[in-house]
């Protein structure tokens, strides 16, 4: 059995988790991450949303905060407004807080404002709201400035087929009166990965990594840019690890022509890239992070004691036990994608949804889980299953009495909103991370 | 109006009109194949695929199961490189009723259907997930069958005896001279235009639609649309088909296929074929009967569930049961003195090639065709010969997997789409990593088999029918439809909408556990990343 005692423990590695764990290990508290893998934010495509839409009005939320007036109307638990206190002028607040209080190497990565939803040019050719993005993507931010975009595919990598992608984005821009942005399609082919059958974007990172590879790819494009004589080249989301990002300068120079990528589905680099930097923001602050399952708590009068979970150090050695002590816990597990929440069935295929680790209260939308539309834009209650938190971001029950005096939450294992339809994801992790650290920050 | 005239107009795309439109361009007439939607779009392309030994009917209906032993044998030669030969068991469990068995061997018996008993130690070493509490099994000699290439390849075949196959054109109404239908009426919904074509004779193949097809020309034919709802569960879990050892009830069936099982089914008469729909309780149903059978079922699982409208022929107020599964070939020259029109009802996917056979028989009199029927002789495309998985990994550079796959699915028509690949690499790569498509096959199935949508892709190679159901290929597969065809790109985002929310509409009887997360992830992809609800929500 191994015993860790730390001030604060935190269960999830995702952006929330990350979040509340470096903005506690930046103002002294020792604290501890534990995690069985994973979630949703390497997934994603790291690009960082406060507020996209509001899934009963039409048109996009510019800038972000324009949105809450409507918020407050439709849906006072969602938690930019719970962690505002209800106030949407407090929740702008905490957001533009949260947001400066990001870990350097996040702020690093990305570029953008709070105060502004940006268009990014998508693998599908669609242009969706954001508010930063990952500078290897800032070329892909439609300014509304007269460019030449060639949208550029890799043989074989369909994840962005750039013939589909282009058509899609000449008719999402005329329609938004931009048809004097020109997307064009091409293609670049990468000479090793010629007839391969599983063509992912890690093995494109993989074998760009090797310089001959890598020098065959810029002789192409330096061709290809020639040809076309564009304004910014986009490709797929494939420079994976720091020196693929930094040698995309090689790139520009040679072509003479802005380089970025377009965000594409998972596994992208940009998701890879934001993981890895959450990842770093742990090892600089000497955040100690460990890899556990089938975490179970012990509680006492109305405490969370401590957190025993099962660790393999290796694929074939014995499981141990792994017990973590804390004064102060935050959960940040996650919705079903990250499996803060699962959802089970019983014989008659009536479902049940849990939270995984304390079995927490849920709240459950009335209703069918889904509608019949996975394109409703008002979403889906699935998404919006969640724990209740309050203000301090404790977890809830239905009647508002704290559960655990000494739990935290944050991230999307909190219900009551819908990152599809909202376009808030990161938003929310990042806001409901940092305010449950300033909750915890508070008590000391 | 197209100057063309043809000797026989085909009405439907199931198994049974492809199957005439090949029988009749094989005995040498010239066939015009139309179908609403896409080829198997009604009851063949939602059916169980079960190859029947006929062991299902042989105690209340001995016509069907007669029918079924006899083609059982002609498809496993003709349609071998479809056809799963994994032989079926009959298995009873309590409460089935014990004396069902001695009514099972002597119904077999009657009808020629090939069967044996086995130790239920036997059965239990064959098939280690089935329930320890089986009392007998018997072994017929089922298979399975895919049901969906079984009518493309009919079709393709029949082309290539220059029949004319056109699909996405609906037959609207019947052309008439005097009392003699001379040809039909058609609206093509690609080009949106009313087009009308001529013949010697109309054939009304349409399935649970005939009925529709008949009242145009004034007749009645008594066809009843039986709705049947599957679950189809994430593993094949057997290595037999499995029914149970009663009269058929809902959920008594599992059968393997492809990377999937299948469990069926019920039957419930319907008003409108249209709207055949799996419900939440019948989706329980099977549910619990398939864990009777194989209790791992219980862990497995469930990607989807289905329903699809069989054309049963019977009378209004019979249980779907009930009526036999035996087809009947209506000359209504004979009954209702109309010429140049004859319907066809009833049967089994798995008998289609008989029907055609009985049906082309009359049609060929009527023509004064000489030329017998030889589709029980000649192989459908692709079944000429064996492939050989390893030479043909070998010659394309591909793994053995991933060629195994293509030969399930094409057998010797994968080495025509491969054979791009020598020039174009790119095309070896895969499109749909759960069921293993490589990009080469969509551009066949595409170019070659009148897939004109996403949809139409999937009935041919499986994309969006594996684990993920449709999250990683829908786009992919819309974006190859549109750098090969031209599609215009409004017409493929409705594609997408369309596909997306098909699967959906399936998925959401069994969203729980892994498949409930996996529609989350795929509202990530399409919603949060590509902010597709708003382009197409609204
Ligand atoms: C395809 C996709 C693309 C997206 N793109 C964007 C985007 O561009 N911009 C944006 O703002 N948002 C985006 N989102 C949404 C965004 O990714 C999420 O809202 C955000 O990542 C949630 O972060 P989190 O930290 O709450 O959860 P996660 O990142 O899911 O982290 C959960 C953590 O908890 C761990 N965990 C869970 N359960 C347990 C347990 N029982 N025991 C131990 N550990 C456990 C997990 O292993 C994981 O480490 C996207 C989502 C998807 C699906
Ligand atoms: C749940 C279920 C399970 C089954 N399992 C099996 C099995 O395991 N094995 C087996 O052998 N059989 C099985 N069957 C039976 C089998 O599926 C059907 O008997 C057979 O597929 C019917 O084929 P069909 O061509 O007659 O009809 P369909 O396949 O329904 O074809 C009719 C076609 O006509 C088209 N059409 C309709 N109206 C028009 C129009 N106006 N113009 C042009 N076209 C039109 C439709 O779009 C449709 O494609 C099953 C049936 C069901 C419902």
């Amino acid at each position: 059995m191994i015993k860790v005692e730390t001030e604060v423990l935190v269960i999830g590695r995702g952006m929330a988790g990350v979040m509340a764990a470096s903005t506690l290990a930046k103002n002294g508290v020792d604290v501890t991450i534990v995690a069985k893998s994973y979630g949703t934010t390497a997934l994603s495509s790291g690009c960082l949303d406060i507020l996209g839409y509001i899934p009963e009005v039409q048109g996009v939320a510019q800038p972000p905060f324009s949105g809450f007036k409507y918020l407050v109307v439709s849906n006072r638990n969602h938690p930019y407004l719970i962690a505002g206190e209800g106030d949407p002028k407090k929740a702008e607040d905490i957001i533009r807080e949260a947001f400066d209080s990001l870990p350097e190497q996040i702020k690093n990565l990305h570029v953008g404002s709070v105060e502004n939803n940006s268009w990014v040019l998508t693998s599908f050719g669609t242009l969706r709201p954001t508010a930063f993005v990952q500078k290897p993507l800032e070329p892909a931010i439609i300014t509304g400035e007269k460019e030449s975009i060639l949208l550029t595919g890799i043989k074989g990598l369909f994840e962005l087929n750039p013939v589909f992608a282009s058509s899609i984005a000449m008719k999402d821009l005329k329609s938004r009166s931009l048809g004097y942005v020109k997307v064009k399609p091409a293609y670049v082919s990468i000479r090793s990965l010629e007839g391969a059958q599983y063509l992912a974007i890690p093995l494109v990172s993989t074998v760009l990594e090797e310089d001959e590879e890598f020098d065959e790819f810029k002789k192409e494009l330096v061709k290809l840019a020639k040809r076309e004589n564009p304004d910014t080249i986009l490709l797929p989301s494939i420079f994976s690890t720091p020196n693929l990002v930094e040698k995309m300068k090689e790139l520009e120079d040679a072509c003479k022509c802005r380089i970025g990528e377009v965000p594409t589905p998972p596994e992208s680099a940009s998701g890879l890239r934001l993981q890895r930097a959450l990842n770093n923001v742990c090892s600089t602050l000497g955040i100690k992070v460990f890899h556990a399952t089938d975490l179970k708590p012990e509680v006492e009068n109305g405490i969370v004691k401590r957190i025993v979970g099962t660790r393999r150090t290796l694929l074939f050695t014995e499981a141990r036990k792994i017990v973590f002590e804390a004064e102060k816990y935050v959960l940040a597990t996650g919705d079903l994608i990250g499996e803060g929440i699962t959802c089970d069935v019983d014989e008659e295929l009536n479902v049940a949804f849990r939270e995984t680790v304390f079995d927490l209260p849920l709240y459950i939308p009335e209703g069918p889980i889904a509608t019949t539309d996975p394109f409703n834009p008002a979403g889906q209650n699935f998404s919006k299953i969640g724990i209740n938190v309050n203000s301090e971001m404790q977890p809830v029950d239905s009647a508002g009495r704290v559960v655990y005096e000494n739990l935290f939450a944050a991230g999307s294992i909190i219900g009551h909103y819908d990152y599809n339809a909202e376009k808030c994801g990161m938003g929310v992790a990042i806001t409901t991370g940092y305010k449950a650290a300033k909750s915890i920050l508070s008590r000391r | 109006m197209s100057s063309e005239k043809f000797d026989v107009i085909v009405i439907g795309g199931g198994s049974t009109a492809t199957a005439i439109a090949r029988d009749l361009s094989m005995r040498g007439a010239r066939v015009l194949l139309l179908e609403r939607h896409d080829i198997p779009l009604g009851a063949t392309g939602r059916c169980h695929g079960m190859l029947h030994s006929g062991g299902r009917y042989a105690v209340k209906d001995p016509e069907s199961a007669t029918e079924c032993a006899k083609e059982n044998k002609v498809l496993r030669r003709i349609a071998r490189h479809i056809v799963e030969p994994l032989g079926g068991y009959f298995v009873s469990i309590p409460p089935d009723p014990p004396e069902f068995a001695d009514k099972f061997v002597e119904g077999c018996k009657k009808t020629g259907v090939e069967f044996h008993e086995m130790t239920v130690e036997e059965a239990l070493r064959e098939e280690p997930n089935l329930n320890p509490n089986i009392q007998r099994v018997f072994w017929v000699n089922d298979g399975a069958i895919d049901p969906m290439k079984f009518a493309i390849l009919m079709a393709l075949d029949a082309a290539r005896n220059n029949a004319v196959i056109k699909t996405h054109t609906e037959v609207i109404d019947l052309l008439f001279d005097g009392k003699t239908v001379e040809g039909v009426k058609a609206y093509n919904h690609l080009t949106g235009q009313v087009e009308r074509y001529k013949a010697e004779i109309v054939v009304n193949a349409a399935g649970a639609w005939a009925g529709e097809i008949a009242a145009m020309a004034g007749v009645y034919i008594p066809i009843v649309p039986n709705k049947g709802t599957m679950v189809v569960i994430q593993k094949r879990v057997l290595n037999h088909l499995v029914n149970r050892l009663r009269r058929p009830t809902d959920g008594d069936i599992i059968v393997p296929h492809h990377t999937t099982a299948i469990i069926g089914t019920t039957s419930i008469n319907v008003d409108d074929p249209d709207k055949a729909y799996p419900t939440k309780p019948e989706v329980v149903k099977m549910f619990k009967a398939a864990v009777e059978i194989a209790p791992i079922v219980k862990k497995t699982r469930i990607l989807r569930a289905y329903a699809a409208p069989r054309p049963l022929i019977g009378a209004v107020g019979v249980s779907g049961r009930e009526i036999s599964r035996t087809f009947k070939v209506f000359d209504h020259e004979e009954t209702d003195n109309i010429e140049g029109f004859v319907s066809i009802g009833g049967g089994k996917m798995c008998t289609a090639r008989l029907m055609a056979e009985k049906l082309s028989d009359l049609v060929a009199r009527k023509l004064g065709l000489r030329a017998p029927c030889r589709t029980h002789v000649e192989p459908l495309p692709g079944a000429e010969d064996e492939v050989d998985i390893q030479s043909l990994a070998r010659k394309y550079g591909l793994y053995n997997s991933v060629a195994a796959r293509a030969a399930t699915r094409w057998g010797t028509l994968a080495y025509e789409f491969l054979d791009e690949t020598v020039k174009k690499p790119e095309l070896k790569a895969l499109v749909c990593t759960c069921e293993l498509v490589t990009a080469a096959e969509i551009k066949y199935a595409i170019e070659k088999t009148w897939a004109v949508d996403i949809i139409d892709v999937r009935r041919r190679c499986r994309t969006l029918m594996g684990t993920c159901q449709g999250q990683n290929c829908t786009y992919k597969v819309a974006a190859l439809i549109h750098e090969l065809t031209g599609k215009p790109i409004e017409k493929i985002l409705d594609d997408i909408a369309l596909a997306i929310r098909y699967r959906w509409f399936g998925e959401r009887e069994v969203f729980y556990r892994d498949q409930l997360r996996q529609a989350a992830l795929k509202l990530g992809i399409y919603n949060t990343l590509g902010n597709l609800d708003r382009l197409m929500g609204m």
